[in-house]
């Protein structure tokens, strides 16, 4: 360290004199045969030229950020402005459970300074992911590794024993909590304090952008209440439980799911059950995820008359929904279109 | 004032009705005099109130600056009485907690494989029945914050089903046992970057299908080159497997990764067509695997990788093995965010492997693998193979195969497979059956799995 100190002090004067009067002090300071070798053999221009460029890279160096869903790095361009790289390794359109986690995805997290994720069990293909970046930083337990689902409270938690005759259950209850922009609040704060963790240098523009996320969410969250209002009530079934956190925000009546049980294709017998239900409860729109089974939903939806529509429960599920904003516009635009509004 | 007043009128009304006898001054005297009488108690009971008022303050002041926690907690021990109360009335169930366990155990999954087949081949004991293939245990946990372990340890129950089938050798017993298939320490975070490391027993990182356990091979059997050169299952060893991926700002932000094992070179013992030695063998075999994955387009994922295991055949030093693998997997995924997944998979084996200390076979093999994922449950694909005997290179089979799979679930999967095998061999048709279920803890599926 000593011997580096020395170089860098050294080299950094500009004036020859001062340099001369400097090498003469340094003779007396035992260093490093490395160092030693450096100073003779490395041009002195070349040392002054990394001496100023290397806090000039440093300065300029982003934040990188690899997310799971492409919700949180929408949140995160948004706090972070151009102080972040961020990179998505689901695009939108998937099923957040069935993501294929390819090793070119390992090439962004073994440089990424945080990792956020949905935590819980919602991503079983994140193990691997983790496992084979080799990136020490964003191991569980590390500050970079950001589980946006602290401190919030999640809806259907199981009670008692649980099992796979439940289907593809969530041990930890309904993990779709993305879909409010309430608890968008709280997945803020628990993003913005891990970048301030991690960057300290850009703390106060972090916050700042934060706090603007939260009440632009605040605004949101009115706005949807004031277009929907005409519709409140609405009964839907959807294709999968992905809904529930949504339902909090936008008031639909969540009826039934085509799904019997969470990842289960119904069988003949449950389709009739779901089509017999929506008769009964008058259900005139039918949700289907971007990435399930959209001619199933449509045959049930004309079963009964009523309306499938296909809405992503993701930023960028669909080209118009590019925003975490504007994820929810879409959906409430196709729900009151389904209604029967414009 | 407005009480005043009130009662003004109260007496005035009330004094004409009790009083009408009396002359009107006196009246108003008496009135006056009463209603003095009434003020003055009014004031008096005013300031006695403002007097208790005021001490009640002084004495709340006072608690509050001595004892605020005492305030807090019968306000709270007030609030819980009341609670109570109200649940006594209530007739709803009470309020449920959530307890979370907290223990050590290891994420446990038993995997159970069922297979079947009806084969016009009935000189072959193995075929035209039915057993549990394996019921296996996969135990994962983390033993260090640096460190995670795996234990598989498979319980089988089999016929031996050699790939080049001879009547003479056939015993038809029903070979039953357990064994360790897998068992490591896998450090991930032991401070060389982006190097990790295997300790233990493992599948040998030998072309892509090699480190699979049975029951997610995408087939029901094995492809026949990994059979000839590896193992009817997999090649496993004891020993140490280091893999790096070399840093992506080095290589253009590629992913390379090299793999080196350093293993025993006992291979699978008796099992194995090649590496098949047993304690007495001297030195160890050295496997090596680079690998290089690139996405060619937004959709479009190529890995191309090469392999190289050296070691020593049938118990004797003067006899060495070398095999040279390639292999190729791409994909392309559903641009839509569905399920219609298409996967093509190819792997071909170079084998120079001494089969006596004068003689040396120069044998190869291959397979082609092409899949296409249906929807959420349902995927169909083929497998055409090739390969000659490892330690026979005039000796060859080939094979065509068809499988359907359905899942009913991440949990739950049937499989059925046609296949016709040839060349210097028994010419047979088989249609295999394969039921493969799985309780407990979510099982990591290499991620081209689809699933």
């Amino acid at each position: 360290m000593r011997s580096i100190d020395c170089l860098f002090h050294w080299y950094s004067s500009g004036a020859t004199k001062e340099r001369k009067n400097e090498v003469s002090t340094k003779k007396e300071i035992p260093c490093s045969i490395p160092s030693c070798l450096l100073r003779h053999f490395v041009p002195s221009w070349l040392w002054l030229l990394f001496t100023l460029l290397l806090p000039a890279t440093f300065a300029h160096a982003q934040l990188k950020i690899v997310t799971t869903a492409p919700d949180y790095a929408d949140i995160a361009k948004q706090i972070g402005g151009d102080k972040v790289t961020v990179h998505s390794v689901m695009k939108g359109p998937e099923n957040v459970h069935n993501v294929m986690a390819k090793p070119t995805e390992m090439v962004f997290l073994n440089q990424a300074d945080l990792f956020v994720h949905s935590g819980l069990d919602t991503e079983p293909w994140r193990d691997n992911l983790l496992k084979g970046a080799r990136n020490p930083r964003v191991l569980p337990g590390k500050p970079g590794n950001v589980d946006m689902s602290t401190g919030i409270e999640l809806k259907e938690v199981p009670i008692g024993k649980i099992d796979r005759s439940e289907g593809d259950v969530h041990s930890y209850g309904n993990p779709h909590y993305t879909l409010n922009p309430q608890i968008a609040q709280r997945m803020a704060v628990t993003l913005v304090k891990a970048m301030c963790d991690v960057d300290p240098a850009n703390a106060s523009l972090y916050k700042a952008s934060a706090i603007k996320f939260v009440n632009s969410m605040t605004d949101l969250s009115r706005e949807l209440r004031a277009t929907f209002a005409p519709y409140t009530g609405l009964k839907v079934v959807t294709f999968h439980k992905a809904w529930e956190y949504f339902a909090d925000a936008v008031p639909i009546e969540i009826v039934g799911t085509i799904e019997p049980k969470p990842a289960i294709t119904p069988s003949p017998a449950q389709v009739q059950q779901t089509i017999q239900l929506m008769k009964d409860q008058h259900v005139k729109v039918v949700i289907c995820e971007t990435y399930d089974d959209s001619k199933l939903a449509q045959h049930i939806a004309d079963a009964v008359g009523a309306k499938m529509i296909v809405l992503p429960d993701h930023v960028n599920g669909v080209p118009e929904a590019s925003s975490y904003q504007e994820l929810f516009r879409y959906d409430v635009k196709k729900l009151i279109e389904a209604a029967g509004g414009k | 004032m407005l009480l005043r007043i009130f009662l003004a009128l109260l007496l005035l009304g009330g004094s004409a009705m009790a009083q009408p006898a009396l002359p009107s001054d006196q009246r108003m005297d008496q009135i006056e005099k009463r209603l003095e009488d009434l003020e003055r108690k009014y004031n008096q009971d005013i300031k006695s109130r403002d007097e208790e008022i005021a001490r009640l303050k002084a004495q709340v002041q006072q608690q509050s600056t001595t004892t605020p926690a005492a305030t807090t907690s019968t306000d709270s021990i007030e609030q819980s009485r009341q609670a109570i109360l109200k649940d006594i009335e209530s007739r709803e169930p009470s309020a449920q907690i959530l307890r979370v366990p907290a223990n050590f155990n290891p994420d446990l999954a038993v995997i159970g494989d069922f297979k079947g087949n009806l084969s016009s081949l009935n000189d072959n004991p193995a075929r035209n029945r039915f057993d549990l293939a394996t019921l296996e245990l996969e135990m994962r946990a983390a033993v260090d914050p640096r460190a995670d372990a795996v234990a598989v340890i498979p319980f089988s129950r089999e016929v031996d089903d050699p790939l080049f089938f001879n009547k003479a050798d056939a015993s038809g017993n029903v070979d039953t046992g357990v064994e360790i298939e897998e068992a490591y320490l896998f450090m991930h975070d032991f401070g060389v970057p982006n190097l990790t490391a295997k300790l233990g027993r493992f599948h040998l990182r030998f072309g892509r299908q090699n480190i699979l356990h049975n029951h997610d091979w995408p087939t029901v059997d094995n492809n026949f080159v990994n059979q000839s050169f590896l193992g009817p299952e997999a090649l496993t060893d004891n020993g140490l497997s280091l893999s790096y991926v070399i840093p992506p700002q080095y290589v253009g932000g590629q992913y390379i990764e090299a793999i080196a094992e350093i293993i025993s070179g006992e291979g699978n013992g008796d099992e194995g067509p090649v590496v098949n030695n047993s304690a007495v063998v001297d030195g160890p075999a050295l496997n090596t695997h680079l690998l290089w994955n690139h996405d060619i387009a937004r959709d479009w994922n190529l890995e191309l990788g090469g392999s190289w295991l050296t070691a020593k055949h049938d118990d004797d030093n003067q006899q060495n093995v070398n095999l040279f693998g390639t292999d190729l997997t791409l994909i392309h995924t559903d641009p839509t965010g569905g399920f219609f997944n298409q996967l093509i998979q190819a792997e071909t084996i170079y084998g120079d492997v001494d089969s006596s200390r004068t003689d040396s076979q120069h044998a190869w093999g291959a397979y082609l693998l092409a899949q296409q994922q249906i929807n959420r449950d349902w995927y169909a694909g083929v497998r055409l193979d090739y390969t000659e005997n490892a330690l026979n290179d005039q000796q060859d089979v080939w094979g065509a195969s068809a499988y359907l799979t359905w899942y009913w679930s991440e949990f739950l999967r049937f499989r059925m497979e046609y296949q016709h095998k040839d060349g210097d061999v028994p010419a047979e048709d088989t249609l295999y059956f394969q039921a493969t279920w799985v309780f407990g803890a979510h099982p990591p599926h290499p991620y081209w799995s689809m699933r």
